[in-house]
């Protein structure tokens, strides 16, 4: 046991002198560099999930206020215009179902 | 103090970060290097630990010293570097088998700066995990259970990669003593 302790504690003094500095001197300076390129970054990330949340919602109403105008102007035609305005409204309801997906993954992913 | 830069650096103060730069730089390049055994690659493995931390920061939890949560990182950093370039050193490469010297013999051969320059050399030598046990152990002063934590091995496998280590340098220095003495007899 004692030759253990003893063992250790010579194989303690022999590494520790071992123990290196670092040795490039722009180290600092260039790991600072890159964390505030870094915070950047997360920064203009934040600023665009904003923009695009803004977008969405902004394209969600027009696309709602559309809808409702060309409603108006079909409910006058005839049977084939009407299934063509059901058509292209699953589309759009496919399209923000796809885009809300996706924003929400970026946004849920980033807050993790 | 580690706990004051935290949330300085959370709440925006990105120059905070200069504090865990300098504070820990010189315990993780003894790390990273103890594992790449180069310093260009240390160097480049520590500073990608630093951006990792920097941006997972606000995930620490403050279960651990930031330290041992810093230093995780930089195990997993150089350890990713080294699969990357894995012709470089082997981590689970072959223990030496060769009888080292005994410690009074070493010392009786070497100057001080002789040993340093004849231990860094073994040091580079022996597979990457004994050196960063052998880095942690006794150069760092970390206890075995705080390596666990560091590195997610068991006890016991730290236990012999620290007696394999030993084994090795021993071995390592040992060979080096026996072409020093060829060159100076």
């Amino acid at each position: 046991m004692e030759n253990n302790n003893n063992h250790d504690k010579y194989f303690r003094e022999l590494l520790q002198g071992n123990y290196r500095e670092m040795p490039f001197s722009d180290f600092e300076d260039e790991v600072m560099d890159e964390v505030a390129a870094e915070h950047e970054k997360k920064n203009s990330f934040l600023k665009n999930i904003k923009v695009s949340w803004l977008f969405f919602f902004f394209g969600i109403i027009s696309g709602i206020v559309m809808a409702v105008l060309s409603t108006g102007m079909i409910e006058d035609s005839g049977s084939l215009q009407v299934s063509l305005v059901y058509g292209l409204a699953i589309i759009f309801c496919l399209i923000i179902v796809f885009l809300a997906d996706n924003l929400f993954r970026l946004s849920f992913r980033h807050n993790n | 103090m580690d706990d004051l830069y935290i949330k300085k650096v959370l709440n925006g103060d990105v120059d905070a970060f200069r504090y865990f730069v300098h504070q820990y730089k010189d315990q993780a390049f003894n790390i990273a290097l103890s594992v790449l055994k180069n310093e260009f690659d240390a160097r480049e493995a520590v500073q990608e630990a630093y951006i990792i931390a920097f941006r997972k920061l606000s995930k620490y939890r403050g279960r651990s010293k930031f330290s041992t949560w810093f230093f995780r990182i930089v195990i997993n950093e150089s350890l990713k570097f080294l699969k990357r370039n894995r012709n470089t050193v082997d981590i689970e490469s072959g223990e030496s088998e060769s009888a080292g010297p005994g410690y009074t013999e070493i010392d009786d051969i070497l100057g001080r700066e002789q040993q340093i320059f004849f231990i860094d050399r073994a040091m580079k030598r022996i597979p990457s995990n004994e050196a960063l046990v052998l880095t942690l152990f006794y150069i760092q002063d970390y206890s075995i259970e705080e390596i666990k934590d560091l590195t997610g091995w068991t006890v016991s496998k730290i236990k012999v990669l620290l007696h394999r280590a030993r084994k090795s340098m021993y071995g390592e220095l040992n060979r080096e003593l026996s072409s020093e003495k060829k060159t100076l007899y």
